[in-house]
């Protein structure tokens, strides 16, 4: 492929991005700003978001769109994480047991989600959208109602419902960063959440590889021939939500350890945007993703995230990067969508 | 066309308003709230709300589903009465001229979204949804670096405690009730804001009267189905341009309406409740992602405001927690909307598959054509 | 016929700016101040446009609002010292007035300075 053909595959703005944040990295030593800092920020941030970015890729694989119905996996990571913690389980464990929960119930809702899904076509990612939020509020009402008692998850005495943000300290807080992490000087490399990362990409990857996965791929680029195949397209949407699903719960788990906080409530509400755009500025589009879209998207998207405030605001003494952010994802999204996509209607 | 008016049926076809009508209903008694103070307090929500409901209308009748780009109108509409405040140009006079300073903006931001939509034809509403978000990064852009640096800002009121762009919450006393004071009526106790009646009035009037002009026609033609209008002459994507064009002026209208019967604008949110509200409303009413009418306006407005009334005091009063009403509030809002959207998409599917099942000449098991891929 | 639709179009745009401008103008608000010097020997109330009045202590300055470009002033003295009226304009332009006792008791013709829009009362 000539290298014109790449570049217009690739898309300009993806282009413009990778080489604006490669200019923020250079910039940085000289406003002041650390590298190994800055290093350590971007991967931090990498690692905590890309297990949610993945979560969209067995969607969009499958035909269903990018997956702004993602609140429902988070819901279920939610799920998980506050009643082992209310069990008052720990560590490691912890954390296994946690992810444990979440998978049966991420499979539970992935599943109805997929259902209804398959009753619906044309503007799914509409109706994903608002079922997402739909179901953050139901949840909204379960966190104040449903019986914690455990005095570091609740408000006040036990009864009146879970904190908006319950702190992760005593649990499994950094538990994958801080795993065999390799120190030099401020540079601080969380190899455990690296290689947590790496090991669900790798799954994911693997997953795609075998007969399901490759059934599931054909269903999205071509209906008609999996069909004729003799796969039913339904079961495979389906199959793709439930994974997606159980996969944001699982993310949801990492990005908490990485933070050190259990956000519920509103907190889920919006959370399917950046992921979305992550993946796009990754290479994907609305209806191929792959792990190199996964990874190199939130790289980037992360990266332009933690350099932008510290660079741009040492030399502007303004804080531009709540705007930044928001031109930038959403454009991306935008560009996406507009995008004609090689099969069309 | 008369026939036994079958009552399954008319449920059917409206279950979203009749199920929002029973709860509403079942609300009122447990909000312990007097049928005065909720008729009052739904006159006056009524009038300031209704016009921007209004503009979802034409968008939906071109087949572009909800726009909830609208909010870039409002955003319009905001810029222009954050320059009238600024200005010091106060009541009616002041509303005109946000109004004046909004439309040409809104004209040039509802082009643009339309360009944008038209190139992703079969999945406007999340783009337009997006596009929304979008735009609020570039309106604070707007009113956080722009104003203040390069367009000064006159009145010290209105500008951030550092001097830099535009507060985030703006007092708008200076042209609170412009359009509401015009005329008004007191009957007994309740006092009636004729000034704005009066103009979501004329919007009626113009809204039918533009249903029946060419340009109306053809917006309805290209709703139904885009390749027959294409064939017909129709210059289809400008129509939607203009669809979408006069959406977002009115919203922009719309929304200094609002504004002004608020008294209080939050500079950088208050135009996104303006699209969350209005998709509500208007699918509460009735109206589908494809078949919008005047009387969806009315009876929506009413409706979601009944709720929004009722419902956080009710969830006080049965669960003793204000909290919990809100949320359930919010949970039918939004829950409201996905049933309207899945029951119109899963209509939608069901008469296409009875279509080609009839074609075929009812071939059972027949497979459906490909729909390509997600939209 | 371009030139036709180029004409229509032209003068539509002149109404559009025109009714701005006179929503500017008409609508305008603008402060209007009253000084009542140090020495003063009793209370001064004023009214712009038959508005209800304020009172002005001796060494005080108050402020009411006025709409529009063309006003009409009237003040009281509460030491019986006869009423001062009259008609000033504002421009569109500016943003605060400001009558002082001191100054038009000295006869000097009632004409308003101007004076900074943020001025504070004090």
């Amino acid at each position: 492929m000539s290298i014109k053909n790449m570049i217009l595959d690739f898309g300009w703005p993806r282009i413009i991005i990778a080489l604006f944040l490669v200019a923020l990295f250079v910039a940085a030593p000289f406003v002041g700003v650390s590298l190994e800092a800055s290093f350590t920020d971007v991967l931090n941030r990498f690692g905590q978001n890309a297990v949610m970015v993945l979560a969209l890729v067995p969607m969009v694989q499958s035909g269903c769109g990018l997956n702004f119905g993602l609140p429902l996996g988070i819901l279920a990571g939610l799920l998980g994480a506050t009643l082992t913690m209310q069990l008052g389980l720990s560590g490691a464990f912890g954390f296994l047991v946690a992810i444990g929960i979440t998978v049966p119930f991420g499979s539970l809702f992935g599943y109805g989600y997929g259902k209804l899904l398959n009753k619906v076509k044309g503007e799914e990612m509409t109706i994903a959208m608002y079922v997402g939020f739909s179901a953050v509020m139901l949840f909204s009402i379960l966190w104040l109602v449903l019986p914690y008692t455990k005095a570091d998850l609740v408000m006040g005495f036990a009864g009146e419902g879970l904190r908006r943000s319950i702190s992760l300290e005593e649990y499994w807080a950094k538990l994958l960063n801080d795993f065999l992490a390799i120190k030099s000087g401020n540079f601080v490399f969380p190899t455990g959440l690296i290689l947590f990362v790496l090991f669900c990409v790798a799954l994911v990857w693997l997953f795609l590889k075998t007969k399901s996965g490759t059934a599931m791929t054909a269903v999205g680029s071509n209906p008609d021939y999996a069909r004729a195949s003799g796969v039913s397209v339904e079961k495979m949407r389906t199959l793709s939500t439930v994974i997606s699903t159980i996969l944001g719960g699982i993310g949801i788990l990492v990005y908490q350890q990485s933070f050190g906080f259990v956000q519920v409530y509103d907190a889920p509400l919006f959370m399917a945007f950046p992921a979305v755009s992550a993946l796009l500025i990754g290479g994907a589009s609305v209806t191929k993703a792959t792990m190199l879209n996964v990874i190199l998207g939130t790289f980037l998207f992360q990266g332009i995230l933690t350099m932008t405030p510290s660079v741009i605001n040492s030399v502007l003494k303004t804080d531009m990067s709540e705007v930044i952010r928001i031109i930038v994802s959403n454009g991306m999204i935008i560009y996406a969508l507009t995008r004609k996509t090689k099969v069309s209607k | 066309m008369s026939g036994k008016f079958n009552l399954k049926r008319f449920i059917g076809d409206n279950i979203v308003t009749v199920i929002f009508l029973s709860l509403t209903i079942i609300a009122i008694p447990f909000s312990k709230l007097s049928l005065l103070y909720i008729v009052t307090n739904l006159i006056d929500r009524f009038a300031r709300s209704a016009f921007l409901v209004f503009a979802l209308i034409l968008p939906i009748i071109a087949g572009m589903g909800i726009n909830f780009a609208m909010v870039l109108g409002a955003t319009a509409g905001q810029i222009g009465l954050i320059f009238a405040v600024d200005w010091n140009v106060v009541g009616a006079q002041g509303l005109l001229l946000a109004s004046l300073i909004g439309l040409p903006i809104s004209v040039f931001l509802g082009w643009f979204c339309g360009q944008v939509l038209n190139r992703a034809k079969g999945r406007e509403m999340v783009t337009g949804f997006i596009l929304g978000y979008f735009m609020d990064g570039i309106y604070q852009f707007f009113g956080l670096y722009l104003m203040g640096w390069l367009i000064p800002i006159r009145t010290a009121k209105v500008a951030q405690i550092d001097g830099d762009g535009v507060r985030n919450t703006l007092s708008l006393d200076s042209v609170r009730g412009g359009l509401d004071n015009l005329v008004r009526l007191k009957i007994g106790s309740v006092s009636f804001p004729i000034g704005t009646f009066i103009v979501i009035a004329i919007l009626c009037l113009f809204i039918v009267w533009f249903r029946k002009t060419k340009l109306g026609q053809d917006m309805r033609a290209v709703g139904q189905d885009q390749a027959v209008s294409h064939a017909a002459g129709i210059p289809v994507d400008k129509t939607r341009i203009l669809a979408i064009v006069v959406s977002t002026m009115l919203a922009c209208l719309g929304q200094i309406v609002y504004l002004q019967n608020l008294g209080n604008m939050f500079t950088y949110t208050s135009q996104r409740q303006a699209g969350y509200f209005a998709a509500a409303a208007i699918l509460v009413g009735g109206a589908t992602v494809s078949k919008a009418s005047i009387w969806n306006v009315f009876i929506g407005v009413f409706l979601v405001h009944s709720l929004y009334i009722t419902m956080p005091l009710a969830g006080k009063e049965i669960f003793s927690s204000a909290m919990i009403g809100q949320y359930m509030s919010d949970f039918i809002n939004y829950g409201i909307i996905s049933m309207a959207l899945v029951l119109h998409a899963w209509r939608n599917r069901k008469n296409a598959e009875a279509a080609r099942a009839g074609l075929r000449g009812g071939a059972v098991g027949a497979l459906p054509a490909a729909e390509g891929v997600a939209k | 016929m371009i030139k036709r639709k180029l004409v229509a179009r032209s003068i539509l745009a002149v109404v559009y700016i025109g009714i701005g401008v006179l929503a500017f103008v008409t609508g305008r608000s603008h402060k209007v101040f009253l000084d009542n010097p140090k020495d003063a020997s009793a209370y001064v109330s004023f009214s712009v446009d038959g508005q209800k009045p304020i009172r002005v202590r001796p060494n005080g300055c108050r402020v009411m609002e006025a709409k529009g470009p063309s006003h009409h002033l009237k003040i009281e003295f509460e030491d019986g010292t006869a009423p001062i009226e009259t008609h000033f304009h504002i421009t569109p332009f500016t943003d605060a007035v400001l009558f002082s006792v001191a100054a038009l008791n000295q006869g000097a013709p009632p004409h308003p300075q101007i004076v900074p829009g943020d001025t504070e009362e004090h």
